[in-house]
């Protein structure tokens, strides 16, 4: 099967010690590190945070590329924030002013901080995605979810549904590829001519693109309710994720890693 | 205007540059004469709709050309000015009836011919000479796609792309999924379209028995490789062949066989059915 759908594709199945981990522990320390990056405020804790992803980044044996290849698309919005601070900051020293524009040392080593979290938090989220697969990460995700349930929040069909949309995404991918090869051959130019011609473009591929969801959904449904699903009913798993030591290991190292930060903070 | 289809050392991988890279297409050579029904057979996997993809530039090769009569496509190829390339080579996909989108058959038949710029007082002319060809009803085509039969879904695609008027039509396994009824009804088409108005057909097909019939070449693909292109009952003929590529025997050449075992021996190998009934009939009354 096509593997090169763009949001999720990026799991890549290899053998590592992050791969192991309980899929669960692995999403609640991605969440519990990114916070981490929130609380590093000079340039020691910014480098022991860098450091210790870098490390990460080692541990997970994947390849550097998928890194640049994360944090590609969303490097506009990263020099867009970075400029803003550069140009329009106050405080510390005054290096260059020129109308509203304001170059002060504050403002550069803000940028550079700055910068330094986006790239932080794009690589552990990279981390994740490449080390877990999305029918784990649903499962984590439904695991991190189960007190809620105490609120009646209903948790079995949320978890059933993030893992239905994850399921569904390379299905549609490949749809979508085909039914856009189809209309090109029937000579739409898909992202050419002015503002309106392009969005009618899409017109052709998105009317197929959701009678073949509502398809699926519709199929999906029949087979789910004849095989026996009931709303909302505790369901068994096929996988079980067992917990190992080094699961138990990681919690602590985060506890440690976060006393670190805490200390070399200012 | 030679509309012959030329490979030359045509490369194509899918993901190149990632862990998941995957040579689909490796060194591929070919010629598909103007007029011609071709077939193109092999394993699911080999390669065949990746290679078809390559004749109207939805794909571009990593290394090699194709030439489409005066066009020529290669790594290079601009993805503007394709216009006049895909108005010449219409492709029918697998299931086309995923395409189908507009409020009516009408309006969803009239579609390509409005991309390629046809005259907009020609086009009723073509909607109704096109549903004539496929079989559509005249009340069908003020309904919208949606309510119809799959049978008659595929149709009314077909219909979309012979509207373009393409003088080579691909066709990627049409006749998937549908009843032996259908099947036969949209073979027919597709040989009358080839035979009537010198359409070039080249037919992705794993239904060897449509392949042996009406085909005058075939192109056998394994695992990216072209390992054959030939007259069809030179590879039908050859069980070893058959066997060596992973492809069905044809009916009519299984039947040749078992007349063989059992001692009615025909002189010639014939695989469209008719004419396998003629020659049994003939070789009987010689009896
Ligand atoms: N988008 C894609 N990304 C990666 N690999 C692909 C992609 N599409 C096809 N492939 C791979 O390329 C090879 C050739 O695929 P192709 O679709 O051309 O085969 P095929 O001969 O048409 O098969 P089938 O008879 O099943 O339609 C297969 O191994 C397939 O897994
Ligand atoms: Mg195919």
């Amino acid at each position: 099967m096509p593997m090169d759908n763009f949001i999720f594709g990026r799991y890549l199945p290899m053998d590592s010690i992050i791969h192991k981990m309980n899929p669960a522990a692995k999403i609640f320390l991605c969440f519990y590190f990114v916070i981490l990056v929130f609380f590093a405020n000079s340039l020691l804790s910014y480098s022991a945070m860098c450091l210790f992803v870098i490390v990460l980044i080692f541990l997970s044996k994947s390849p550097i590329k998928m890194f640049f290849k994360g944090i590609m698309p969303l490097i506009w919005i990263i020099l867009f924030t970075i400029a803003i601070q550069i140009l329009f900051s106050s405080g510390g020293e005054m290096i260059y002013k020129i109308g509203i524009i304001n170059i002060t040392t504050f403002g550069i080593k803000n940028a550079i901080f700055l910068f330094m979290r986006f790239i932080l938090i794009i690589s552990l989220s990279t981390i994740l995605t490449i080390t877990t697969d999305p029918l784990e990460i649903s499962s984590g995700i439904s695991i991190l979810l189960r007190p809620l349930k105490k609120l009646k929040f209903p948790v079995e069909t949320f978890s059933l549904m993030i893992s239905i949309a994850l399921r569904f995404v390379p299905t549609l991918t490949d749809e979508t590829k085909t039914i856009m090869d189809a209309q090109r051959s029937r000579g739409v130019d898909f992202g050419s001519g002015g503002l309106v011609k392009r969005v009618k473009s899409f017109i052709p591929l998105l009317i197929p693109l959701f009678v073949s969801a509502f398809k699926h959904a519709d199929n999906l449904s029949i087979a789910m309710e004849s095989r026996g699903y009931r709303i909302n009913n505790r369901r068994t798993h096929y996988n079980n994720y067992g917990w190992s030591n080094f699961d138990t290991l990681s919690l602590f190292l985060a506890v440690f890693i976060s006393m670190i930060i805490f200390i070399l903070r200012k | 205007m030679d509309n012959s289809v030329l490979f030359k050392n045509v490369i194509y991988k899918y993901q190149m540059n990632t862990p998941f890279q995957h040579t689909a297409l490796n060194n591929i050579n070919l010629k598909i004469k103007a007029g011609s029904f071709v077939s193109i057979v092999g394993k699911t996997g080999s390669g065949k709709s990746t290679l078809v993809k390559h004749i109207n530039a939805l794909l571009k090769p990593n290394s090699g050309t194709i030439n489409v009569g005066n066009f020529t496509i290669n790594s290079k190829t601009n993805n503007k000015n394709l216009k006049k390339l895909r108005r010449k080579v219409g492709m029918v996909f697998q299931f086309p009836e995923q395409q189908l989108f507009a409020n009516t058959v009408k309006e969803d038949i009239a579609f390509g011919p409005l991309n390629f710029g046809y005259e907009e007082n020609k086009i009723p002319n073509i909607v109704e000479h096109v549903s004539k060809i496929v079989g559509i009803d005249k009340d069908l085509l003020n309904k919208s796609p949606f309510e119809l039969s799959g049978g008659q879904q595929r149709r009314v695609a077909i219909a979309d792309v012979l509207a373009t008027n393409p003088e080579i039509l691909i066709l990627d396994e049409p006749t998937a999924g549908l009843d032996p009824e259908g099947k036969k009804f949209i073979m027919n088409l597709i040989n009358d379209l080839n035979k009537n108005q010198d359409i070039t057909i080249i037919l992705v097909s794993h239904q060897m028995d449509d392949v042996a019939k009406y085909s005058d070449e075939v192109i056998v693909m394994q695992d990216g490789n072209l390992v054959k292109q030939c007259y069809p009952d030179e590879l039908f003929a050859n069980t070893n062949l058959l066997k060596k590529y992973d492809l069905q025997m044809p009916v009519s050449v299984k039947i040749n066989l078992m007349l063989n075992e059992r001692g009615f021996k025909l002189n010639d190998l014939h695989l469209d059915e008719d004419d396998l009934i003629n020659a049994i009939i003939n070789k009987l009354k010689e009896c």
